[in-house]
């Protein structure tokens, strides 16, 4: 008679064969050191190649800016000058703001391409004095059904009639809402095409997310470009920054100080500006930044969330978020961001923010009982103080997760003064886990959650955490107020 | 329909967009969520652990290089596990070895435990029935139950359907449970 194996039975064997050993810890935690840091150099590399490109650009822009404000002076009296001279940018629908101070270029016509059923369309074309940029997007067959083959990685890059070839040095995934055959829209953005050069020949050596010998490979596709219709680019308004708030303010009730009664409050150097507006057809794309000072705040640590934007009479107007304008550099202390509405409102418009930001903290730390068997659902109250940097912290409870494996522990913490999200560790154990937990909008006062994780087992004994970073609202009135 | 793996849980597209910014916090969140799962999976192909960390060092050096042409789609874990698919695939190429489950990589401590137990004669026979299976089961087999991926992330990186996965993955379990229970016979 034979046996009969359960299949959790035989999956729990299986489990049991197919376990390796677990890696070296001391060459995992070298990896992860070196991976953290060749990760970071990588990306500021990557921006400060991105900013190098653009530095031509912004002396030329620095130039024209000084010859700007000279016709002005000579002009002041004469308004068409200066709209005409707010039309040095313009914004075009996938592509974003260019600079428009020499001739724009674009495709003279869409272009349509099908090979075995799968069709490439060159959708658009914008040739400027900074770059090139391209977006195609293609379909394929009803009955296509990819291998699971690797991905084909060869990059795109364009010929010019003279055999020179562009690298691209950027591209991303657009939406594709509008195109109901679309199975991708990839835009590309190369180097420059001289002003004198209007035929090129863009080269996709394999359509982008598909795999390797699924899909016709090796597309050459001629383009032509020719002066840019005015009618296709949007008008753009630059503004002068006004950054909100400017100045230390006095401490109020909702920050208390610690040993010294008259402590102001610290706003971290934060600011926010709007810098331009995109007029659209069917609406308005707004772009802004904000920046800070402060050098405990991490590296893109200040989160700028708009809550609303209100019209004159109070009427809450729709947004949508938008591609930002560039990409600022970890030590640029700044963010970008930008939102598109539509045109049904009453001017002028109130933007509400609400600004939060991670500070790095040097200490600040608590013991506490497991207990010998924690169990999940098991909470212990704490009830400690830690003093982190100047502000208290209420470290109220701790409970075990109920996740497998390991010990994941959730504390319950609180302040009373700006802080409303914490960053703890257990110096002595890499964390299997972690962070934050608080609501998404949490106000002063507010409960919130940080936790902390052991992958196998628990120490002995006691558990002393640290706090390693801490997030805080940032005070100040963050309102914009902007008119078309 | 099984979700996301909690171990893969952490990493969206704002952890990646911070990553690619250089946010050594975000990509410390990547690799704490990946490594040990590609680690595992590369010394169960490979012979030696000395050609596991190596794989496993390169894997995420590739990651760092290819992280810019990343294109979310919620996807992460199929697309990193790509990559470390190609450098294992890479190394046989060089070495012109083949890979395997290598049950002799088992740590010894787990070994002796487990041999005491009952178990210890179906895991015996079970080694030997995975021998007789095809890369592409063996495939499964390894990205399934030693580095642990959750169906709809194997279907993800196949490039297939998660039914079709499950139903693949059910297939073997039947045929080694069928082989396995003929040997008791």
């Amino acid at each position: 008679m034979p046996e009969h194996i359960h299949p959790s039975e035989l999956e729990r064997t299986l489990t049991d064969v197919a376990k390796v050993p677990e890696p070296d810890a001391e060459f995992m935690n070298s990896l992860r050191a070196r991976f953290v840091a060749e990760g970071h150099a990588s990306a500021i590399k990557n921006q400060e190649t991105h900013m190098k490109r653009k530095t031509f650009s912004q002396r030329l822009t620095w130039a024209l800016a000084v010859l700007i404000l000279v016709t002005l002076v000579v002009l002041a009296t004469q308004p068409t000058v200066v709209n005409a001279l707010k039309r040095l940018f313009g914004y075009v629908p996938n592509v974003g703001v260019i600079d428009q101070s020499s001739q724009v270029r674009m495709l003279t016509e869409p272009l349509t391409v099908t090979r075995k059923n799968f069709t490439v369309t060159i959708e658009q074309a914008v040739l400027t004095h900074e770059k090139t940029v391209i977006i195609y997007s293609y379909s394929t067959p009803p009955d296509f059904s990819p291998n699971p083959e690797p991905m084909d990685m060869r990059a795109p890059f364009i010929t010019l009639p003279d055999g020179t070839q562009l690298k691209i040095n950027q591209g991303y995934r657009l939406a594709v809402q509008d195109c109901s055959t679309c199975a991708m829209r990839y835009s590309m953005e190369f180097g420059t095409i001289p002003a004198n050069i209007n035929t090129a020949s863009l080269q996709l050596p394999s359509l982008i997310g598909t795999p390797a010998g699924s899909a016709p490979q090796d597309w050459t596709i001629k383009l032509t470009f020719k002066p840019a219709d005015p009618s296709a680019i949007a008008p753009v308004t630059e503004y002068e920054v006004t950054p909100v708030p400017t100045e230390t303010v006095s401490a109020t009730t909702t920050e208390p100080a610690v040993g010294t009664p008259t402590q102001a409050i610290n706003t971290y150097g934060v600011t926010q500006g709007l810098d331009k507006v995109a007029q659209l057809p069917d609406g308005y794309i707004l772009y802004g930044h904000v920046a800070w000072t402060d050098r405990s705040i991490r590296p893109y640590g200040v989160s700028t969330n708009l809550l609303s934007i209100k019209d004159a009479n109070g009427v809450d107007v729709p947004f949508d978020y938008a591609q930002t304008e560039s990409n600022a550099k970890p030590e640029d202390m700044r963010l970008d961001w930008a939102f598109k509405i539509g045109k049904d409102f009453v001017a002028p418009l109130k933007l509400d923010f609400y600004m939060e930001a991670s500070i790095d903290v040097n200490g600040g730390s608590f013991t506490f009982d497991p207990g010998p068997d924690p169990q999940p659902g098991q909470k212990r109250n704490i009830n400690q103080d830690v003093l982190v940097g100047n502000k208290i912290v209420h470290v109220l409870s701790v409970e075990r997760a109920d996740t497998q494996p390991g010990f994941f522990f959730q504390f319950t913490l609180q302040s009373d003064s700006n802080i409303i999200d914490a960053f703890i560790i257990d110096p002595n154990f890499p964390p299997a886990g972690g962070g934050g937990g608080a609501v998404s909008m949490p106000q002063v006062g507010d409960p919130f959650i940080s936790g902390y994780g052991y992958e196998k087992s628990l120490p002995q004994g006691s558990i002393t955490m640290k706090f390693f970073s801490i997030g805080v609202l940032v005070p100040g009135d963050w309102t914009l107020s902007w008119s078309p | 329909m099984e979700n996301e793996n909690p171990r893969h849980a952490g990493v969206d597209v704002q952890t990646v967009q911070h990553a690619l910014a250089g946010d050594q916090s975000a990509l410390a969140q990547i690799y704490d969520a990946y490594a040990r799962s590609i680690y595992r999976y590369h010394l169960s192909r490979v012979e030696s652990v000395p050609d596991a960390e190596d794989l496993t060092s390169q894997t995420f050096m590739a990651v760092i290089e290819a992280l810019p042409r990343y294109q979310h789609r919620n996807n992460f874990t199929a697309w990193i596990f790509q990559i470390a698919r190609n450098k294992a695939m890479d190394h046989f190429r060089k070495t012109h070895s083949h890979s395997e489950i290598n049950e002799s990589m088992a740590d010894p401590s787990q070994s002796e435990a487990l041999e005491a137990v009952v178990r210890s004669e179906s895991r015996a026979r079970l080694k030997s029935l995975l021998h007789l299976l095809d890369e592409d089961e063996r495939e499964l087999i390894r990205l399934r139950y030693t580095a642990e991926l959750s169906f709809v992330e194997i279907a993800q990186l196949l490039g297939r359907k998660e039914d079709a996965v499950r139903k693949s993955i059910r297939r073997i379990l039947d045929r080694l449970s069928i082989q396995m229970e003929a040997h008791h016979a």
